[in-house]
């Protein structure tokens, strides 16, 4: 057996102990590993729980970050610990960290790389990153990092949560916490890896112009202060919209932009508006796109997340999956509520339930958009199912 | 396109825009239902949780208690069991218990039946009585003694028993309430004489009854008095010649026959010296015989003891100066007279200094006190020499009448051997005490006490 992964999860309420616990049974089926990744809740004691996955893991490679809900084999939780560790012939992993984002978003990106680069032994060839969107534009990072390593350069990864509070979020890397941070991995060698992206939520109403915008701030669609389009179909106003972040009532209705070689809009995540009725989205909307209201539903949301689990298997390309990890956006569980499990039930009836799998609800995803493995285009995404999958 | 269509259109989609939005609306209510009944599910699982951690609880209790309840039902078994098994002990304890009572009283019946026999065939007269003074047995030499029979008297209490005409000459002896008393001479019919001694008997400190005791001591009495008659008598017929001897010495000594040889004188004087302790004697046998006759104290007067020693040491004193004896006379200031008999106390303090004098070495010391303790109306009268002292062994007798103690006799041949006799029956039909202390070879101190107004 070439790649060996081993999968744990623990609820207890002492931050510690759940470190401790859900670390143990990820490493009771890997004997030696290389590699930890540690999702967990923002409502846990972050240094406890981080000091008891260190207790286990020791001096094992670890990144990972808070989440808004983690995701493991059993389904979806909340105010838990998930871990997976990995040993692998093929595959060589170099862990990393960038700059502190306000110092600069698309260096601290470009740095990451570079981190990364300078200690691997081979060429990077996928990189998973973790960042922070609450400190940082996340299409900004995407771009420093396709600086250095190229625009076709294969990255995936999600933006780190705080359990819907939109406060802050924490990345860890070895033993250290931090916010306002990228951190990440990346993998060398000769190994098989897929990468699907669906997001499944439709528009709806009629199409509107971003008559205005700045990088992630848009001001005006069609005219009117962008935040117009939430006052005409929530028929809310827009000081009501105002009193609590945008992205907790706008969440579920994102917007959706159009965008050159998909089938699929875009989706843009509404965070905040602002007194001049301007809109901060999770990520840039380019003055002049098309911009349409999203709506989802359960069951277009569960094919898409099928869709994207077979997309992924099928670039394995007759490789065994070794490793899933899914990066799904905190709107989907928002959309599924309490039904959340059916969407990583349906992702893991694709690929296999043998497959170990981990991953977090996220404040935004990171894959390509053309979904193409030779030639990737990796980009940022809002409210979109992002199932990546490993294999030899 | 057509200017119409194109309305047409337009107004398609504003349509289609509005039911969007009216959707939107619907949604997005539905959504904020959903979400209310999601946290309200949420809320229930919690709820369904802690139920069912209470359960868990409930459970555990219940099972703790269970077996608390088992274990105590087991507690209780073990319990019974104990105690059914401590009454089979005590029972075969009371039943082992009951049969050493049997064996007990059976050896109570025999030593009562050996009591009962010695009692019977006791030589002497036996009456006992319980602790309220009820006769309760009499033996066969007590009703010959007392011409009485058992069935007569027993079951009878004293007070009653003392008007019954045999018994009544008996109580007037012990009284009626029967105090302790040992060998009480009682003559109950002619040349019929009785000691008669009343014992109180204890049982754990406390009085349970009383015997008396009646011993015949005829013979010893009858043969006592012809020899204490024999004794007077013969006292008497000895008394007259020696006197007459020592008036007939005396003169001869005097020189009222005329003058005589040396030689001659000093056997004179050998034989009245003889004479003298002759004459000591014989007075010494008839003062036994009148102590023993009961006619001893003759009259009393007021007698001053101060005089008395003083005229005692002074006859004393050529004694003393022979022996080289020092004496000290130790008086305090106005003693009071007491009322005695002044020839028999002269006796006592004559006897006493004279006993200090013989038995002491030459050199010796000999102290005389005469004191009054005010506090207890007493006088102390007090002799002490420095002499021969006497043995632990003898100390008890030396009271007894003809009794001489072992080194007394050896240093001093002669003596009666009454004296002592003598004074303790004077001191003591005065009412008072003597008594002694003594070191062998180191001397003896005796004192007499009486009360001033006895």
């Amino acid at each position: 057996m070439e790649t060996v992964v081993g999968v744990g999860a623990s609820s207890d309420s002492n931050s510690k102990e759940a470190g401790i616990e859900a670390c143990r049974q990820a490493f009771e089926k890997v004997s030696s590993p290389e590699l930890v990744i540690v999702f967990a809740s923002s409502k846990l004691d972050q240094k406890e729980m981080l000091s008891g996955v260190r207790e286990i893991s020791k001096g094992v490679p670890l990144i990972g970050c808070s989440t808004a809900g983690e995701i493991t084999s059993a389904g979806a939780a909340e105010g838990s610990v998930a871990v997976m560790a990995i040993s692998s012939d093929v595959i060589d992993f170099t862990i990393g960290k960038g700059g502190d984002l306000k110092s600069g978003v698309r260096e601290a990106g470009a740095q990451l790389v570079k981190n990364i680069t300078d200690s691997a032994k081979d060429k990077t060839n996928c990189l998973l990153m973790l960042t922070d969107v609450l400190n940082g534009n996340g299409a900004e990072v995407v771009r420093g990092i396709q600086d250095v390593l190229g625009s076709d350069a294969l990255i995936i990864g999600g933006a780190a949560g705080d359990d819907f509070m939109f406060k802050q979020t924490f990345n860890y890397y070895n033993g250290d916490i931090s916010s306002s941070s990228v951190v990440g991995v990346g993998l060398s060698g000769d190994y098989g890896i897929g990468v699907g992206v669906r997001h499944g939520w439709v528009s709806i109403g009629a199409p509107m112009k971003a008559t205005k915008s700045k990088d992630a701030v848009l001001k005006e669609l069609d005219g009117k202060p962008a935040v117009s389009i939430y006052e005409d179909y929530f028929g809310k106003k827009a000081e009501e919209l105002r009193e609590e972040p945008l992205a907790k009532l706008a969440i579920t209705y994102p917007l959706g932009m159009s965008v050159e070689g998909s089938d699929e809009l875009l989706i843009r995540d509404p965070i905040t508006v602002d007194a001049e009725g301007a809109i901060t989205c999770a990520a840039e909307i380019p003055e002049g796109a098309e911009v349409r209201l999203m709506i989802g539903s359960k069951e277009e949301a569960i094919a898409a997340a099928k869709d994207a689990a077979q997309k992924a298997l099928t670039q394995l390309a007759g490789k065994t999956p070794r490793a899933a990890i899914v990066f799904n956006c905190i709107a989907r569980r928002k959309l599924f509520g309490r039904d959340a499990g059916d969407e990583i039930a349906a992702i893991r009836e694709v690929l296999g339930k043998d497959v170990p799998l981990i991953g977090f609800y996220t404040y935004g995803e990171i894959a390509p958009f053309n979904e193409s493995a030779d030639k990737p285009f990796s980009r940022f995404h809002n409210e979109t199912a992002v199932v990546a999958v490993i294999g030899d | 396109m057509s200017e119409e269509k194109k309305n047409s259109d337009a107004g398609l989609l504003k349509e289609m825009d509005r039911t969007a939005k009216l959707l939107v609306r619907r949604d997005l209510e539905l959504r904020r239902v959903n979400e209310e009944l999601d946290e309200k599910i949420k809320i229930l699982e919690a709820d369904e949780i802690r139920l069912h951690e209470m359960n868990e609880i409930l459970e555990i209790r219940l099972r703790a208690r269970t077996r608390q309840l088992t274990e105590n039902i087991n507690d209780l078994d073990r319990q019974v069991k104990e105690r059914t098994q401590n009454i089979e002990d005590s029972k075969k304890a009371l039943s082992d218990a009951l049969k050493n009572v049997s064996k007990e009283k059976n050896l109570a019946e025999e030593e009562k039946e050996k009591t009962l026999s010695i009692i019977r065939n006791f030589s002497d007269g036996l009456l006992i009585f319980d602790v309220n003074d009820v006769l309760i047995g009499i033996n066969p030499k007590a009703e010959e003694y007392l011409n009485v029979k058992a069935v007569d008297v027993e079951g009878i209490d004293a007070a009653q028993l003392s008007s019954v005409a045999e018994l009544v000459s008996l109580f007037a002896i012990i009284g009626a309430d029967m105090r302790d008393m040992y060998r009480k001479e009682f003559e109950i019919g002619k040349n019929f004489i009785m000691e008669v001694s009343v014992i109180s008997t204890n049982y754990k400190q406390e009085q349970s009854g009383k015997f008396i005791i009646l011993h015949d001591v005829t013979r010893e009495k009858t043969v006592e008095k012809s020899k204490s008659e024999f004794v007077s008598i013969a006292a008497h017929q000895l008394r007259t010649p020696l006197t007459s001897i020592k008036w007939i010495l005396t003169s001869l000594l005097d020189g009222d026959f005329g003058e005589m040889s040396a030689e001659q004188r000093e056997y004179l004087q050998k034989t009245n010296s003889s004479n003298e302790r002759m004459i000591n004697l014989v007075d010494d046998l008839l003062n036994l015989s009148r102590i023993e006759e009961g006619r001893y104290i003759q009259f009393k007067d007021y007698v001053s003891l101060e005089e008395l020693v003083e005229k005692n040491i002074e006859n004393l004193q050529i004694k003393l100066n022979k022996k080289k004896l020092g004496l000290s006379f130790e008086k305090t200031e106005n003693i009071p007279q007491v009322l005695a008999d002044k020839e028999k106390i002269n006796l006592v303090v004559q006897n006493l200094l004279e006993n200090a004098a013989n038995y002491s070495l030459g050199g010796g010391k000999v102290v005389v006190v005469l004191k009054e303790d005010k506090e207890k109306n007493e006088v102390i009268f007090q002799v002490r020499d420095s002499g021969i002292g006497i043995a632990d062994d003898q100390k008890a007798r030396i009271f007894t009448k003809f009794f001489r103690a072992k080194n007394a006799v050896q240093s001093e041949t002669t003596g009666s051997g009454l004296g002592l006799f003598i004074n303790k029956n004077i001191v003591e039909a005065h009412g008072g005490r003597i008594w002694f202390e003594s070191e062998k070879d180191k001397g003896t101190t005796f004192w007499v006490i009486r009360n001033i107004w006895f």
